[in-house]
């Protein structure tokens, strides 16, 4: 932990906005399983939690933004800022203010939403997606677990779009003398925070490690915080590659949700910059290991594909003639000749 | 005797004029023979209306248009072993590019080093600098970045003298090269800022040589084309530019980033034992096995022999095991599962490749979008006006996107947002 700076106070004044995304699993099957006849009632206590965290977020910078993402089996939905559905009731006049108020939103600057009204429209608009989203869900026998990828995917572009509008607002007030525009423009100060309850589904591999790169470039953080009862491979790699968190508490039960709040408050309240001062919880350890393509087992060796560099193990890659992925034809070398040590 | 020596040189005239290469750079103009360009030319007044007309639309399917050019579905050598080749004699001492030819070259190498392992996370860079009629090797083939921009830093440091040599730096790196494993790229990048070079033999016996050993050879130079480097990347199917600024000269450079595409003679296929181990933090810091002089908590085991290791992608140095981290060989996957490229939401004749129920399915939902005026990017949330704005379709998906979106989802993303589900 470093000392804090000296110039404290004058930079906290200073701090740019953040836009945080916040990715709630709604998935029915997960939560289930984790609370079995209490789930709806955990649910409830996490989106309360959750939705005092926003409140506090909101508190700590005039300009920050929020945006909730909703993940169902059926796909990511935005609840939050609320969007109504173009092309049916409302004028078009209608749509192109919502979508300013968007670019605002996401921005962060000059537009500033009525402050008694938003932390009832936030909730109003959360709770309803949830219980949309449990109703879709109903009639189905065994819904899968929510696709993360499809989730942060969205997230991710809306950084994205925040960051554009960003930068082509801060070359247009060059030379105005605003401090806060021309305040970092190539990286986007933002965030994403998933509250998970699913497990990590192996088809999703290759899409969510492809956002992780992607948030990577962006120097967007992922943070996550999981509610079941298995480590995240994925949401690991993920913080772990983008300086975030990732957390699986272990105080949380069905029988003592409350404790949510706390962690929420503690650990994921801080911002990028501020996390340098703090002692942010570290991990234990990362599971780097890769999983066979064929077989979908985890390997801590296997072979490697020279032309693809799909993972394959031992057992799959012994007399393979041809990639099962690329299928590309492999040599048949007796020897590898390898290079001496370096000095 | 004359005349078909003639002959021979305007015949040579003619394969040089075809060379795309040639053709293209012919067309760029310099910067100071370009017109002005007049922002405010591009702005229309409606007739009708007396208000601006938006040139958007037309400038994203501009945009569009030039995305959607290049190749997909290459096969390309992605693990390689490169050598860079940095001209460090007498003439990179002058100071047409800023703020010297020598501190260009140094800089840009620095950046190229970490840009071509974030995209070949496990290739490997060598670097090697001629200087004083000789080729000295700066650093060993590794994949870390630090040791070639140390590398680079000490080639400013002894600064730029003599003459280069080029045939002696042609032979180290092919030395380098020799001990590199069959199915992986082997490559040469010379940086070159001198119009001469000073052999001690036959240098088109050293090309030969590298040529025969399937190594590919390309070259970045500076102030007027060299015929010996023309040679030198034809007959090993590389690449040659001229740098014009110091920003194309970054840019020339920066093009090799990309794995280039190969064949199944010039790199064979064949799997590759490899350890993926897990990153771990331990109560008492241990020595690494890699860097005996240090000690650490947060470190990898060695699946095989349980070395305790400070980095990754590396060989192990007790057992030989090369260890990679799965980040390090997911980074190249977008390469296997490309996002389908996205088709414009304008006309009927959609580009769908109707071949089954599924697809005509497709087609009736993506026919319903069409007469809507105003959709919502399925990214970004952003409304598309249908004459304000270009739509994009996601073939797989059949679902609206917007143009920057499409750039964010095709460059960096690598993942639909509306498929997957
Ligand atoms: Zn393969
Ligand atoms: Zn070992
Ligand atoms: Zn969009
Ligand atoms: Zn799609």
């Amino acid at each position: 932990m470093r000392a804090p700076r000296g110039d404290f106070r004058v930079r906290a004044a200073d701090d740019p906005p953040s836009l945080l995304v916040v990715i709630l699993d709604v998935a029915a099957l997960a939560w289930t399983d984790i609370a079995g006849d209490k789930a709806t009632a955990t649910l409830q206590s996490v989106i309360e939690q959750l939705l005092v965290f926003l409140n506090s977020f909101m508190l700590l910078h005039e300009s920050n933004r929020i945006c909730v993402i909703l993940a169902s089996p059926d796909g990511a939905q935005l609840v939050f800022p609320e969007l109504s559905e173009p092309g049916s009731r409302c004028s078009d006049i209608d749509l192109v203010a919502e979508d300013n108020a968007l670019d605002a939103a996401t921005a962060g600057s000059g537009f500033t939403l009525h402050a008694e009204q938003t932390p009832l429209k936030l909730r109003d608009a959360v709770l309803a997606g949830v219980k949309e989203a449990f109703r879709a869900q109903e009639g189905e026998v065994a819904s899968a677990p929510a696709p993360i990828s499809t989730a942060l995917a969205t997230a991710l572009c809306l950084h994205n779009r925040a960051k554009s509008i960003k930068s082509t607002r801060s070359s247009l007030s060059l030379g105005q003398g605003n401090g806060q525009a021309n305040n970092d423009s190539g990286t986007c100060n933002g965030r994403i925070l998933m509250l998970i309850a699913s497990e990590d589904a192996p088809e999703q591999y290759v899409p969510v490690m492809n956002c992780i790169f992607s948030a990577q470039r962006m120097g967007v953080p992922l943070d996550s915080c999981i509610h079941g009862d298995k480590d995240s491979t994925y949401l690991q790699q993920a913080a772990y590659l983008t300086n975030g968190v990732c957390l699986r508490p272990n105080e949380f039960s069905t029988e003592n949700p409350n404790v949510l709040i706390q962690i929420l408050q503690t650990v994921f309240l801080t911002d990028r910059l501020n996390r340098d001062f703090l002692a942010m919880p570290t991990p234990r350890k990362v599971d780097f290991r890769a999983s066979c393509m064929k077989t979908r087992q985890i390997i801590e060796d296997g072979y490697t594909c020279s032309v693809c560099l799909s993972t394959f193990a031992t057992t799959v890659a012994k007399g393979a003639a041809m990639c099962p992925i690329c299928s590309a034809r492999f040599a048949i070398t007796s020897r590898v000749k390898r290079r001496p040590p370096r000095p | 005797m004359y005349a078909q020596a003639a002959r021979a040189r305007a015949r040579k005239q003619v394969d040089v004029d075809k060379d795309d290469d040639e053709l293209k750079r012919a067309k760029e103009a310099y910067a100071w023979e370009s017109s002005n360009v007049r922002s405010w030319d591009q702005i229309e007044e409606d007739p009708e209306t007396g208000k601006l007309k938006s040139f958007v639309r037309e400038k994203q399917i501009a945009r569009k248009r030039s995305r959607d050019d290049g190749f997909t579905g290459v096969r390309r050598g992605i693990i390689r072993f490169c050598v860079l080749i940095i001209d460090m004699s007498e003439h990179v001492r002058a100071t047409d590019l800023k703020p010297s030819r020598a501190d260009l070259f140094c800089e840009s190498v620095s950046s190229f080093a970490k840009e071509y392992f974030d995209q070949n996370p496990i290739s490997q860079l060598s670097v090697v600098m001629t200087r004083d009629y000789e080729a000295i090797k700066l650093s060993s083939f590794s994949s870390n970045e630090k040791h070639h921009i140390e590398a680079m830093r000490k080639a400013l440091r002894l600064g730029p003298s003599g003459a280069a040599s080029l045939q002696n730096a042609l032979k180290i790196a092919n030395k380098n090269l020799s001990t590199v494993p069959p199915y992986a790229m082997k490559e040469v990048i010379v940086c070159y800022g001198s119009l001469s070079t000073c052999d001690p033999g036959d240098i088109h016996a050293t090309i030969n040589l590298l040529a025969s050993s399937k190594v590919r050879c390309s070259a970045v130079g500076l102030g007027a084309e060299l015929h010996i480097l023309r040679v030198l990347t034809k007959s090993t199917n590389g690449t040659y530019s001229i740098a014009m600024n110091e920003e194309h000269f970054r840019d020339s450079l920066g093009s090799h980033v990309i794995p280039p595409p190969t064949t199944t003679k010039q790199v064979s296929a064949s799997l590759i034992r490899m350890g993926y181990p897990i990153l771990q933090r331990i109560d008492e810091p241990t020595l690494y096995c890699n860097n005996p002089s240090v000690r650490g908590r947060l470190g990898y085991n060695c699946p095989r022999c349980s070395g305790w290791l400070s980095e990754m992608p590396c060989e192990c140095t007790l057992c030989g095991l090369t260890l990679v981290s799965s980040p390090h060989l997911a980074r190249s996957y977008h390469h296997l599962f490309p996002v389908p490229k996205f088709i414009s939401l304008e006309t009927s004749d959609l580009d769908l490749r109707l071949q089954s129920k599924e697809d005509e399915a497709k087609f009736a939902k993506a026919m319903k979008l069409l007469p809507i005026d105003v959709l919502r990017c399925t990214g970004c949330a952003k409304l598309l006006e249908k004459e304000a704005s270009l739509r994009l379709l996601c073939p797989s998906c059949v679902k609206v996107f917007c143009v920057d979106c499409d750039a964010f989802v095709h460059d960096s993303l690598h993942h639909c947002p509306g498929c997957g589900v």
